[in-house]
């Protein structure tokens, strides 16, 4: 628990989260106007201005979170200018995105064309691109604000409401605009009049739910944060990672909803048409009745000036047709006079992009947008750095566990192969000895029996083993310890067995050798 | 936001256009719909609160209360708004708020401590959580958890130089009066001298010395001593009530305490209200020593409050009808008059030993004293705790 509402990272990936849902929806309702803009004027391309008006969208959301920060106790200076600088920077980036991604060859020769004639800057795609890109970058920046006011603790109910509202009507506004686009495309026009094409799931259908979608998201955001005021403004104690939680659910929760819709019937199927077909019919019907009745009520009332009206109509006078204007004198300017306006236009260019630059970049450096880049990704590094040195500490650990394991294994003469034996105790390894032992020793043609001790069977095995009499009585009696007996058994005994059943096992596989193996029980 | 409406007007448009991207919304809205509501109320049902806390506690303790809210459910709790109704006098603003965020199966306590500065029988509680969806589709829901008792012992000052008058013999407290000689307590032996009663006599050792030696036994008495405190709202002048019943009930409290400690039998009536049950009257406990039955009394002496009931004076005679010859009586009163002393001679007279305190300050009170006094009945007043110094 803490007091606080979140760290400084969370802080930062709440509002890079908002930033990307209002981006997010900018880049739908661009996109969705860029598909209906391409059907119908024939040779417009905007593909680049999809992306270009996503980014655009993020940056200056985040440059604006900044700068409503630092400028909270302060008056924005200079605003003016940098929004001119802004929409001059947009301006710009309109007319680039004609050209991306791959009409830059054309820039050269459009540029000499500008010189000459600085009108053709500005035609009919740079103004449909520009008139998109500030429509949407404009309502980024009052969605923003409209956010931000329900973060401010010290806002009055009514500045909350308003900005509910504003929030509201800028969401429901940029859907119906969005439906607009979407529809556009599916209107086929021919001699008979307008006719709508059929539709399947695609790019167009998919775009203002995930507008929606997003939108949901941005209302949850909304709401986190007049809740978040009112906490902090009654100073209760909140607990750590709320908004990263509320974040993660949030988007579960519209995510099931999103995909629980898109697996239901829509509107081309069957179920679907025929459900809304009932209703529909079923307002027809009273619509149809309501008409009749308004005409009915209407022809009635109007009866008695229709009989009025039946006068002849009085004779209109035509008017008189205005002679035709003589066309306008071609200008005969000398060529100085046209390099001179070459060089003035040149240099008020430079001078214009200067100007736009600085008022642009001292912005940014002032409301250190960068910064916001540069905790992003310390962020990013951070996590990075988190997560490999997770990954370092766990191989390492897992290393010496390994190489711990292999030391043990040595000191008590065993192969490091053999782990299952290192991780069992020393009492089980003793009784694993004996019992190989038997094996071994049966497989060598001496088995034992089962009424035989363990003693018994070493009075049957020894004579077999030549030499190897006192290792044998060795292992048998730390066998007996060890399954009888209570105390504890020393590392170096078990060391000291080891090498007795290796000897014993060099023995057993001689006597194995020169012995052949038993006929099968059928023969 | 209104969803329905968007909703329906989306299904409508949805139909006279057949875009599939509107009926794809108008589902999401519906689904979003539906489901926000029912996450929030599963969530809360599956939400459970368990208070940690020693249910008893003495003055001057500092009690740590641990919360745990537990999320028993498969769905998380996006947020919750939890408030814990506290009394004022142990805690400080008297709510304990905080918003706590439940995973799945997770648990979040809430942690904070109670002063127990002054006794009595408390409520912890009832909690209430508020919480609500994420999206604001649905109003929030709130539920209630029930309160928790506590009680605050009140507060015991050791009492180590108090002399209580008894006559009873053969108890476990070294007397000063010789007379009571316990023949359990052996003290040593002397010569014998005319006077001497022949069954004191150590014929063993009087016959291998040679000399008759009688033997000597350490004097002791038993206290049967019933605490009778008067909580008789109506015998208290308004603007001391509260102080003056504070101290009776630390003065009955240490007392009680005391003797406990010393293994002696203690008894208690209180004439007052009960917290808890709302009886009023006389509350009575019979004599009986060990740790248990002090409990008991200190958790009654903790519920007590005062209440309009009968004078003491008149239920005095009632209340000694079943004491021993020889026990005592500590009389806990806001203030002494003519009817008290009468009834306190009357008890002298029955052969139990009575002593008196008054805790009212703005009474008077030598004149009382002096004339108790005459009759062998103790009487003192203490009317702050810095009072109760000569006991100590």
């Amino acid at each position: 628990m803490s007091a606080n509402p979140g760290s400084s990272s969370d802080e930062w990936s709440t509002l890079l989260f908002r930033a990307a849902v209002i981006a997010g929806m900018a880049t739908c309702f661009i996109a969705g106007w860029v598909l209906a803009l391409e059907t119908v004027a024939d040779g417009w391309r905007g593909d680049a201005l999809v992306w270009l008006t996503g980014l655009l969208t993020l940056e200056t959301l985040l440059v604006e979170a900044r700068r409503r920060r630092q400028w909270r106790y302060f008056p924005a200076e200079g605003t003016l200018a940098v929004r001119l600088a802004e929409i001059a920077v947009i301006a710009i980036l309109a007319k680039a995105s004609q050209y991306l991604p791959d009409r830059w060859g054309e820039l050269g020769s459009d540029l000499q064309r500008w010189m000459m004639a600085p009108e053709s800057f500005f035609d009919g795609g740079f103004w449909i691109a520009f008139v998109l890109l500030i429509l949407v970058w404009w309502t980024a920046i009052s969605t923003a604000a409209s956010v931000a006011e329900f973060e401010d603790s010290g806002n009055l109910w009514s500045e909350r409401k308003e900005a509910q509202t504003t929030l509201q009507t800028l969401f429901l506004l940029g859907a119906l605009l969005l439906l607009v686009a979407t529809g556009i495309p599916r209107v086929g026009i021919s001699s008979q009049g307008f006719w709508l094409r059929p539709v399947s799931v695609d790019t167009l259908a998919l775009l203002p739910i995930l507008y929606v979608g997003l939108g949901i998201l941005l209302f949850g955001q909304a709401r986190f944060s007049l809740l978040l005021s009112g906490w902090t403004r009654e100073h209760i104690p909140i607990a750590e990672g709320i908004d990263r939680r509320w974040t993660v659910w949030a988007l579960v929760l519209v995510a099931c909803g999103t995909g629980l819709a898109l697996l239901l019937p829509a509107g081309t199927t069957g179920l679907g048409l025929f459900l809304l077909g009932c209703l529909a019919a079923a307002i027809l019907f009273v619509g149809q009745l309501l008409t009749f009745l308004a005409f009915l009520v209407l022809s009635i009332l109007l009866a008695p000036f229709t009989a009025l009206n039946n006068a002849p109509a009085s004779q209109v006078p035509s008017l008189p047709t205005l002679p035709d204007l003589p066309s306008p004198a071609q200008p005969s300017s000398p060529e100085w006079l046209l390099q001179v306006r070459l060089i003035a236009f040149i240099v008020a260019a430079i001078i214009l992009l200067l100007w736009i630059s600085r008022a642009y970049w001292y912005d940014r450096r002032v409301a250190a947008a960068w910064r916001v880049l540069l905790n992003l990704a310390a962020a990013i590094a951070a996590a990075l750095r988190t997560l490999f040195g997770r990954a370092r500490t766990l191989v390492e650990v897992m290393v010496n566990r390994r190489e711990q394991t292999r030391e043990q294994a040595v000191e008590r003469g065993m192969t490091p192969s053999r782990s299952r034996w290192a991780r069992s105790g020393r009492r089980e390894q003793v009784r694993r000895l004996y019992l190989t032992l038997i094996e071994r020793a049966a497989k060598a043609g001496h088995p034992r029996r089962p009424e035989q001790t363990p003693n018994e069977y070493m009075a049957d095995l020894a004579p077999h083993l030549d030499d190897q009499q006192p290792a044998l009585t060795t292992l048998t009696e730390a066998f007996l310890e060890a399954r009888y007996s209570s105390h504890e058994i020393e590392p170096l005994r078990v060391a000291v067995l080891v090498r007795a059943w290796q000897r014993l096992q060099r023995a057993l596989r001689r006597i194995r050798r020169s012995c052949p193996p038993p006929p099968p029980a059928g023969d | 936001m209104k969803v329905l409406p968007i909703a329906a007007a989306a299904v409508v448009i949805a139909f006279v256009t057949g875009s599939d991207s509107l009926f794809y919304l108008t589902y999401a809205l519906i689904a979003l719909y539906v489901l926000t509501p029912l996450w929030t109320r599963r969530a809360l049902s599956a939400v459970h609160l368990c208070r940690r806390f020693p249910t008893h506690a003495f003055f001057g303790e500092q009690v740590k209360v641990q919360v745990d809210i537990v999320n028993t459910g498969l769905l998380p709790v996006p947020w919750m708004e939890f408030h814990e109704s506290l009394p004022v006098a142990l805690h400080a603003p008297n709510f304990e708020r905080r918003v706590v965020s439940l995973a799945s199966h997770e648990r979040a306590c809430v942690t904070y401590e109670l002063h127990c500065r002054r006794r009595g029988c408390y409520r912890l509680g009832p909690a209430n959580v508020r919480t609500g969806d994420l999206l604001g589709f649905s109003p929030d829901r709130t539920r209630e958890f029930d309160a928790d008792p506590f009680v605050v012992y009140p507060r015991i000052v050791p009492l180590r130089q108090i002399e209580i008058p008894s006559q009873l013999l053969f108890g476990s407290i070294a007397s000063r009066q010789t007379v009571f000689q316990d023949p359990a307590r052996f003290a040593g032996e002397r010569e014998y001298v005319p006077g001497d009663s022949q069954r004191q006599i150590d014929w063993k050792n009087s016959a291998r010395l040679d000399r008759l030696l009688v033997k000597r036994f350490q004097p002791s008495m038993a206290l049967q001593v019933t605490v009778i405190l008067d909580l008789n709202s109506d015998a208290y002048r308004v603007q001391h009530r509260e102080t003056a019943t504070e101290i009776g009930i630390i003065v009955a409290a240490s007392l009680a305490a005391h003797l406990v400690e010393r293994r002696q039998q203690v008894g208690l009536a209180l004439s007052g209200a009960d917290q808890v049950s709302g009886s009023v009257g006389v509350q009575a406990f019979r004599p009986a020593h060990g740790r248990q039955h002090l409990i008991r009394l200190l958790e009654a002496l903790a519920r007590t409050e005062t209440a309009p009931t009968t004078p003491l004076a008149a239920v005095l005679p009632h209340l000694s009808a079943g004491l021993r010859w020889g026990s005592s009586v500590f009389l806990i009163v806001p203030a002494i008059d003519d009817a008290l002393v009468a009834a306190l001679v009357l008890l002298r007279r029955k052969g139990v030993n009575a002593m008196t305190v008054a805790t009212d300050p703005s009474v008077p009170f030598e004149g009382f004293k002096a004339q108790l006094h005459a009759f062998g009945v103790p009487a003192f007043q203490i009317t702050r705790v810095r009072d109760m110094d000569v006991w100590r």
